[in-house]
């Protein structure tokens, strides 16, 4: 996937755990893992506007573009 | 989606399946037998358990063909009832083995779906609505369904054109009509339904990529 979510890179810089941002926004701690590990294929708005909001960042803050080859099931 | 409970829905489809499985197992096996032995000794007494039927044409002129129908006595005897329909039994071992051939292979077929089927639903009782090894499943029953039709197709017209060359009807060669043989015999429920099912497979494809795609959405 290119779109790499730099969840964790926020979580080091705002000093938070990614048990406590789940419980924050909201969201199962599984669903955040799958986020953090780059393995989500599309998030919600709703889930970024509340990542948003608790992290204070933007959304280009949150996701980066990073080139690379197509994924093989052509998504 | 279950309504009395797990497995409430699958186990008695299970459950027929099954039986269905063991049911045609022992069929193929008795079939196995009768084959086998007729293939050794076509003049068996079993033959009278074997026979292949088909209708014919009678030449203008000709009422009571019952006395009138020959063939070749070195590979069938026939009977014929008054409508012109031929019963044939072997003489020769060729007209058991392409039958035989037919038969087993349609039935392998029927078993094949069977058990694709009983695999399916082994799979749906494990919980997941549209698990991806059930589209294979499917796959191969609609497949299986679709071959089968062939190989019916294939043997019956083989097997018309065998009758066709070795029976005689007041002395004129049998006509077996094609357009009533396609009218009668042509497997079109078969292959309509083994489409549906091929069909189905891709649209339970479908419905496991946005299983996959609603499971990967935060």
């Amino acid at each position: 996937m290119a779109i790499v979510v730099n969840l964790d890179l926020l979580l080091v810089k705002r000093k938070m755990k990614l048990t406590e941002l789940a419980g924050r926004v909201d969201i199962t701690l599984a669903n955040m893992s799958v986020l953090k590990q780059n393995k989500a294929r599309a998030i919600r708005f709703s889930t970024l506007d509340a990542l948003c909001r608790e992290l204070g960042c933007q959304p280009g803050d949150l996701l980066e573009y990073q080139p690379g080859p197509p994924p093989a099931d052509g998504v | 989606m279950r309504l009395f409970g797990p497995g409430s829905i699958s186990t008695p489809a299970r459950v027929i399946l099954e039986v269905l499985l063991v049911l045609i197992c022992l069929y193929l096996v008795l079939e196995g037998v009768l084959f086998a032995t007729l293939l050794v000794d076509p003049l068996h007494p079993m033959r009278k358990y074997f026979q292949v039927t088909a209708f014919a044409a009678v030449p203008p002129g000709v009422w009571q063909p019952d006395n009138l129908v020959r063939v070749d006595p070195r590979s069938a005897t026939v009977q014929v009832d008054p409508w012109v329909y031929l019963t044939y039994r072997p003489v020769s071992r060729l007209f058991v083995l392409v039958p035989a051939i037919a038969n087993l292979s349609g039935w392998a077929c029927v078993l094949l779906v069977i058990a694709n089927l009983r695999r399916a639903f082994v799979n749906i009782s494990a919980g997941t609505p549209f698990p991806r090894a059930n589209i294979r499943c499917i796959r191969i029953a609609g497949w299986a369904i679709l071959g089968f039709s062939a190989v019916e197709l294939l043997i019956s017209a083989g097997m018309f054109a065998y009758m066709r060359a070795t029976t005689t009807i007041a002395g004129q060669p049998a006509g077996f009509p094609l357009g009533l043989w396609l009218a009668i015999d042509f497997p079109l429920g078969t292959i309509a339904s083994g489409l549906a099912v091929v069909v189905l497979a891709e649209i339970l494809k479908a419905g496991a990529d946005l299983q996959d795609d609603q499971a990967l959405t935060v």
